[in-house]
């Protein structure tokens, strides 16, 4: 194919870049964003895989094995963790208007200048190789594309003949359009996000087109690949991990990629100031995996069938175009060629727009604004001028990205060089998460830390490639520092044998951590530090609405003066609503002394364009400001730490409040179902009284009505009333005992009792019911039963009661049967009569239950015997059930313990 | 709400914790053998699969989740 179409094609999409960005910033300024959904962020944050995830995977799985997957599963294991870690993070930078990694370091430390420098230097450091192996990548692919395999590939004898001059100027052209319009960082570059999202199906479509072509068009598949690579000795190292160190190797990469998805200034850019809305993390943290999974799913199959194919004559991380052209698709490789492009513009568009405004808002601005002349003289062309840096930064990192490619890149695998990036930024890793959750973390523990993990990193991964490509004698790998074998870069303190990514990071992560819990602990945060601290981790706790964040400085300013200085630099239209809005909320004047709150408002604004140190060098030139002490900062936190434990308090005693209302309101049903059963019960024994009362009235009348009733009928009415009189004492006894029972008046008198004994005692007092029923009775009481220790006179009410109801209901036989088993005695009492319905067989137990329910057959009674049955067993502590089915009689057993210690 | 917050926090937690150990060592070593599963490596195998666990348990907490809040209004 020819290079100049390769170069004409690339150019075309670039410009169809152009198209997208613009018609996504078009769409914003109508209102109608296509930016804002969790689908764009999700492709956004994609941004993830570049040229090293495109081609270098590949390479990676021929020299290393499998563990090149880590670096993808590590953000899917961090995935979970966004709602927790990112969520904060992006509250905590939309709240306090943070542009950048360097940006949140920095405020995080009490606006510290010298750290935002330090995170800038050290991002620059560590991410130019990183863009130089994009540039690489495109300029490989496009030479190999253009040549038709590796031996046609020629290296330009110009630089000006060389293609990735082209593109780099064709990518800075792209982001200094639709990366420094704005002033303001804060604001969303929609434009270059739908583009990146666009890039992200681009090179996931290239990708699985290529990786499904040589899965089953030039093998049978996934099987059929592993089956035919299975004997090559180079390619063992796929099929299982070889040696300990391996595993030291896989962690380490798993750790590193957990770190950098979060840490990496694209990601930061992508993830945290180009996020529109919270809630899109919720789907993004599911649908961003499945992208990593999708985009991997074939690299395994490419790097097998790229080795058994093409084997030496072709470098391992360029199979992903060769395989294409090997097998005569020239199409297929140019979307291939375009998939890879996509992926490396991607990554350098947006790390270059991250790293230009951290160069510019840590570098460039505070260097400029701290001069007193230019404070003075300072008018709107400051915003030309912040524009400007921000554009020579940019062209500024890809000269450095060329450059590097051309001297270093070139003689390197695109993963080493990644993964050497990874381990710079994982070195933010410990102070961005004590920062974020331990208060107690200083700026002097935060500089140290990162410098002396910064330091080890490059001695460890950075002097071994110098040493590479011979800009440092060899003899410092061999013989150590000063001579000194302990200092070896490779075998750093004797530890050797370990791989070069997974060393580096070891050491240069331990002794970062240790060196900021050290220093935390032995110079504690100061004043402004401190103030940072409480509204950096107590973010959620936070009363903050806008601008209303409190202030405890003591500043004193003029509000035209600071209404002016935010003009210069976002501009009179937007300072003025802002203020407005502001004065409106708090009911003020836009004149005069300006309150604290104000003054914070104007750091804030200001910061979002500037960056936080810029903004309070700014804020300070109009501003007079006295530095709080530490007791007056603690004071204010202290409040602040008071007004939460009075608002837990006050929550705490609105939680009681609810429990005792809830527990009233229970209380009050109890009362109220009480009060309805007794005026059932009372409703009740009257009516029971009433029958008999009734009949003893009219037999009575009878008799005295009539003195020449004939003796047989006078004698038979008397015994009537005598019978009836019965009745009526036997209900009023019952009523009164159950009133005993209920009151707790009702006291046993425990002694030993022969269960044996009572219940053949009961038969025999009963034996001539039995005969008059002409009923059978079965006895099958175990021998030998023990003792129980209970009220024999109540137990014997319990047992008469039970057997002359079962009598009462029998057809034909009676069985009684007592046991004893597991400490406890089982009594049964079974009949075969009509039975007893299930749905009524938990209400028998009721207080005159059969005086209630009129319409069953109502045998002899009163309705009190069960329910006092029931009482005095569970005096006993024992139970009383009932089993019954309809025509198959019914049982009741009563489950007694041995003994009763405490019985009432 | 708080509660639930932290409920939710936990659960996400877990899923990361669980996901950071089956992935490493000393589960890595035990499916590092040579043996084969439907054709591939029994270590392609569990890597993979495991991969597409943790997203698999991700979609579900989502929905989930999503179902809770429905269910809470």
């Amino acid at each position: 194919m020819s290079k100049w179409f390769v170069i004409l094609a690339s150019l075309g999409y670039l410009l169809l870049l152009f198209a997208v960005a613009y018609f996504a910033e078009h769409r914003q300024k109508a209102g109608k964003s296509i930016v804002a959904n969790p689908y764009v962020y999700a492709l956004s944050l994609a941004v993830y895989c570049t040229a090293w995830t495109f081609y270098g995977s590949v390479g990676r799985t021929i020299s290393n094995g499998l563990d090149f997957l880590y670096i993808y599963i590590g953000p899917t294991i961090m995935a979970p963790l966004f709602m927790v870690v990112l969520r904060k993070i992006i509250r905590i930078s939309k709240t306090y208007r943070i542009t950048s990694i360097a940006d949140f370091i920095s405020t995080r430390f009490g606006k510290n200048i010298s750290l935002g420098i330090i995170v800038t230097v050290l991002c620059v450091v560590g991410i130019i190789p990183y863009i130089s192996i994009q540039l690489k990548a495109i300029n490989i692919s496009l030479e190999l594309l253009s040549a038709g395999n590796q031996a046609g590939v020629l290296q330009p004898e110009n630089w000006w003949a060389d293609s990735t001059l082209y593109i780099a100027i064709g990518l800075s052209i792209f982001v200094i359009l639709f990366g420094t319009r704005s002033v303001d960082a804060t604001e969303k570059h929609e434009g270059l996000v739908a583009a990146v999202a666009f890039e992200s199906i681009v090179k996931l479509a290239a990708f699985l087109a290529v990786g499904i072509f040589v899965t089953y068009g030039l093998f049978d598949g996934y099987a059929s690949i592993f089956q035919q690579a299975k004997d090559v000795p180079a390619l063992k190292k796929i099929f299982t991990l070889e040696g300990e160190g391996s595993y030291m190797q896989i962690t380490s990469v798993l750790l590193l990629s957990m770190s950098a998805i979060l840490f990496l200034p694209r990601q930061y850019q992508v993830a945290v100031v180009e996020n529109t809305h919270e809630k899109h993390i919720k789907k993004a943290s599911w649908l961003f995996p499945i992208y990593l999974f999708l985009i991997n799913f074939f690299v395994v199959a490419i790097a097998l069938g790229g080795y058994l194919l093409l084997n030496d004559s072709s470098s391992p991380d360029t199979y992903v175009i060769s395989l294409p052209l090997y097998a005569n698709q020239p199409w297929l490789a140019l979307l291939v060629y375009i998939g890879g492009f996509s992926a490396a513009s991607s990554m350098i568009i947006v790390e270059i727009i991250a790293l230009s405004t951290m160069i510019s808002n840590h570098i460039v601005l505070p260097a400029f604004l701290s001069i007193e002349k230019v404070q003075e003289n300072l008018d709107k062309s400051i915003r030309v001028f912040i524009q400007n840096s921000r554009r020579i930064s940019i062209v500024l990192i890809m000269l450095l990205a060329l450059l590097f490619d051309k001297l270093v890149a070139e003689k390197y695998s695109l993963v080493s060089i990644g993964l050497v990036s990874f381990t710079a930024v994982a070195q933010f890793a410990p102070a961005m998460l004590a920062g974020l959750y331990w208060k107690m973390v200083s700026k002097n523990a935060a500089v140290t830390s990162i410098v002396i993990g910064f330091v080890i990193w490059f001695y460890t991964l950075v002097i071994p490639s110098m040493v590479g490509v011979g800009m440092i004698d060899q003899q410092i790998m061999t013989d150590g520092l000063f001579g000194l074998s302990i200092l070896r870069p490779q075998a750093l303190f004797g530890l050797e044998g370990w791989d070069i990514i997974a060393h580096g990071f070891f050491w240069s992560i331990f002794s970062n951590t240790f060196f900021l819990f050290l220093v935390s602990f032995l110079f504690p945060p100061q004043s402004r530090e401190l103030y940072q601290a409480e509204l950096f981790v107590d973010i959620d706790r936070m009363e903050i609405r806008g601008e209303e964040v409190s202030v405890i400085w003591k500043e004193t300013a003029q509000v035209e003066a600071l209404q002016q200085l935010v003009a210069t630099f976002i501009g009179a239209e937007r300072t003025s609503s802002m203020f407005e809005s502001y004065a409106t909320r708090r009911n003020l004047s836009l004149s005069g002394k300006a309150d604290p709150a104000l003054v914070g408002l104007t750091e804030r604004l200001l910061a979002g364009a500037i960056g936080s140190a810029a903004a309070r060098i700014m804020v300070r030139s109009v501003a007079k400001e006295k530095e709080p002490s530490i007791e007056e900062v603690l004071r204010v936190l202290q409040e602040s730490q008071q007004i939460k434990e009075m608002n837990k308090e006050l929550r705490k005693k609105s939680l009681e409040l609810t429990k005792a209302t809830e527990q009233l309101t229970k209380a009050n049903q109890q009362l109220k179902q009480l009060d309805e059963l007794k005026d059932e019960f009372l409703y009740t024994v009257t009516h029971e009284l009433r029958t008999p009362l009734t009949s003893i009235r009219a037999l009575s009348e009878i008799v005295f009505d009539n003195p020449d009733l004939p003796e047989e009928d006078r004698l038979r009415y008397l015994e009537a009333v005598i019978r009836e009189t019965e009745r009526l004492s036997h209900l009023i006894t019952q009523v009164l005992s159950l009133e005993k029972y209920e009151n707790g008046m009702q006291h046993l008198e425990v002694r030993p009792v022969d269960i044996a004994q009572l219940l053949h005692d009961n038969l025999a007092s009963i034996q001539a019911l039995i005969s008059k029923e002409q009923l059978e009775v079965k006895v099958n009481i175990a021998s030998l039963l023990p003792t129980i220790h209970a009220d024999p006179y109540l137990l014997s009410q319990v047992f008469y009661n039970l057997i002359s109801n079962a009598i009462k209901h029998a057809r034909s036989s009676i069985q009684i049967s007592a046991q004893f088993s597991d400490g406890q005695f089982y009594i049964e009492v079974t009949d075969d009569g009509k039975g007893i319905p299930l749905d009524i067989q938990d209400l028998i137990f009721d207080k005159f239950f059969q005086a209630k329910n009129q319409t069953l057959q109502k045998p002899q009674g009163s309705g009190l015997g069960l329910a006092i049955c029931k009482k005095i067993i569970e005096l006993h502590h024992g139970q009383i059930h009932v089993q019954s089915a309809p025509n198959e009689g019914a049982t009741f057993r009563v489950i007694l313990p041995m003994r009763l210690n405490e019985v009432v | 709400m708080k509660k639930r917050s932290a409920q939710i926090s936990g659960r996400l937690i877990f899923f990361s914790v669980i996901f950071f150990l089956l992935l490493g060592y000393p589960f890595i070593h035990m499916a590092n053998k040579p043996l084969n599963v439907f054709g591939v490596p029994l270590l392609y195998f569990y890597i993979m699969s495991s991969w597409l666990a943790l997203i698999f348990f991700l979609i579900i907490s989502q929905y989930v989740g999503v179902v809770k809040e429905k269910r809470n209004e």
